[in-house]
């Protein structure tokens, strides 16, 4: 059914998380990225067609625009919009997005973290591009935010909170055309509505 | 320690009861090795068992909460390991504490189903019950403990115990300490990681792989196809209870130094340790802003942890987790070099945090009591230890 190929090294373990590798291909350069989420660090690299040539990069989990954050990373994911790529992560703190190498944060957005400790866990998890234009981001609370990508630039906003769910969100995926955005999270099995 | 663990915050008890389970596998195993007078050995197990499941102790572990630090949670244990008249050195508890953390990882990871981390940790409540069923007042506080997890843990949907797996995954990641006997069993490989069955039971709730399904927009079935899995899987027999008494049919969590074969562990190169160069705790660039809530929590903490002091001349002893003591001496000797060299590199915050640390360990005196050597034959050893 698959055949193996070359093996790539990543610089540490893959974190045991959902989901927890992403791949870009870059036809036009013959390249493919691919990342691999390791505690509060991302390992990114982006390997030649052959196999042969690598190049690394690590990005950090942040708490705003600056600091450097001992939060764990829950998620990495390259999200393909018609007029740019932009690669999500998302953590215990909030949401960063880059430019598709890694280079440049061009947005963070910080998670409410309630005053008090709650006995749920905060965090945000499940990333999908939608509609054009759009980036989906789910959280522990259920509720998805609804981004608004400008075509470049980082003037991107906040559009929309859906909140359909009760439990955390496990993953987001979209439909190809993007008229249709899937959400799931894992329901609790004796709960009556 | 840097990287805070906050997934899940019901992960803390399951990780304190079945490390601690582990731990007292060993000490038993040690204790019947070293031949420790039986009511010696059973006034240790005793004590670490009523320290460990103090009501106190309990309802502050049981509280919604992240997980400690990796310093925190050994200090602890140290705590608990010297809550008897037992000593252990340094390289002995550094031992213990290795094989204590990577039989629990082992054991998490495989784990066929996320939930079947509750069935591991009540196969240790379970031994636990055992090696103290001839004192009922012990026995109530732990069938206290035990009723507490039922009550919480039973009704937690999968995904929360997902979310306490990877927890606990996470926290132990890059813990690759190679432990002889799982080389031995061939579960681990000489690089410290383990091996993954491709045979056995699935989980719980799951069928054998070997089938796709294809399904239409009116969810009716329209193709089947099948494919080798190149696994050698079978359907699972039964699940295993998460009742307070039954069949937890799952083997992992239990008693891996008891088996039938006691002469196996009167074999030195079981007890050989590997003192690896991977690190206890990894060294991290971010400074770690939350050590104060940390250290709160652990004085709180602590402070449930009640230490018996016996009184008289019940003289101590202390315990070799290796096979020989000249082995101790040896790898506490080149342990000792590789923890200078970590000391060396501390920067000022864990400077603070480890003095911080030293004062609250400073409020809980461990007792020290009078010498009495006795022959070498009875193989008692009294020393004076200094935590």
């Amino acid at each position: 059914m698959y055949r193996k190929e070359k093996s790539i090294q990543i610089k540490s373990s893959a974190s045991a998380l959902y989901n927890n590798l992403s791949v870009l291909p870059i036809a036009d350069k013959n390249l493919t990225y691919f990342t691999v989420v390791h505690g509060n660090v991302v390992n990114m690299v982006s390997a030649s067609g052959d196999g042969l040539n690598f190049s690394h990069r690590q990005l950090q989990s942040k708490e705003g625009s600056l600091a450097v954050s001992s939060s764990l990373v829950t998620q990495a994911s390259w999200c393909a919009l018609p007029s740019r790529v932009l690669l999500v992560l998302t953590s215990q703190k909030g949401i960063q997005m880059y430019e598709s190498d890694g280079s440049i944060m061009v947005y963070w957005h910080a998670l409410d973290n309630p005053e008090t400790p709650t006995a749920q866990a905060v965090f945000a998890r499940g990333i999908a591009a939608a509609r054009g234009h759009y980036i989906c981001v789910g959280t522990s609370s259920g509720s998805i935010l609804v981004f608004d990508i400008p075509n470049k630039g980082t003037s991107i906003t906040l559009s929309e909170v859906l909140g359909e769910h009760r439990d955390p969100i496990t993953d987001i995926a979209s439909e190809m055309s993007g008229n249709r955005v899937t959400s799931l999270s894992v329901v609790f099995t004796h709960l009556t509505p | 320690e840097p990287v805070r663990v906050k997934m899940s915050v019901r992960t803390l008890p399951l990780l304190f009861i079945n490390l601690g389970g582990e731990m007292l596998y060993i000490l038993d195993q040690r204790l019947r090795a070293q031949n420790i007078p039986s009511d010696k050995a059973k006034k240790v197990m005793n004590d670490i068992i009523t320290t460990m499941f103090n009501k106190k102790f309990m309802e502050e572990l049981f509280k919604p909460q992240e997980l400690y630090s990796k310093k925190a949670l050994r200090t602890v244990f140290d705590r608990l390991a010297h809550a008897s008249i037992m000593r252990l050195n340094q390289a002995s508890m550094d031992k213990l504490y290795d094989l204590m953390t990577m039989a629990f990882k082992y054991q998490v990871l495989l784990c066929p189903r996320p939930k079947d981390v509750l069935l591991v940790t009540f196969n240790h409540m379970d031994a636990i019950k055992e090696f103290i069923r001839d004192s009922p007042s012990i026995l109530n506080q732990v069938d206290e403990t035990f009723r507490q997890l039922i009550e919480i843990y039973s009704c937690l949907p999968a995904g929360e115990f997902q979310l306490i797996r990877q927890t606990l995954l996470i926290f132990f990641q890059d813990m690759h300490i190679r432990v002889s006997i799982f080389l031995k069993d061939k579960v681990q490989n000489s690089n410290g990681r383990f091996v993954l069955p491709t045979s056995g039971p699935v989980p719980w709730g799951t069928e054998v792989p070997g089938l796709i399904r294809m399904f239409n927009y009116n969810r009716e079935e329209v193709k089947r196809a099948e494919f080798l899995s190149g696994g050698d899987y079978i359907s699972p027999l039964r699940e295993g209870s998460f009742d307070l008494y039954g069949d937890r049919v799952l083997k992992l969590g239990t008693n891996m130094y008891a088996e039938e074969n006691p002469a196996r562990w009167r074999q030195s190169s079981i007890w050989k340790s590997v003192c690896a160069s991977d690190s206890h705790y990894k060294e991290n660039a971010a400074p770690n802003p939350l050590a104060k809530e940390e250290l709160n929590l652990l004085a709180r903490l602590m402070g449930g942890l009640e230490v018996k002091k016996p009184l008289g001349s019940e003289p101590g002893f202390r315990l070799n987790l290796f096979s020989t003591n000249e082995e101790e001496e040896r790898t506490a000797k080149s342990c000792s070099e590789e923890k200078a060299m970590k000391i060396l590199n501390l920067k000022a915050d864990d400077q603070q945090v480890n003095e911080e640390l030293a004062r609250i360990l400073g409020e809980f005196p461990v007792e020290n009591r009078a010498n009495q050597s006795t022959s070498k034959g009875d193989d008692l050893l009294a020393m004076m230890d200094e935590l």
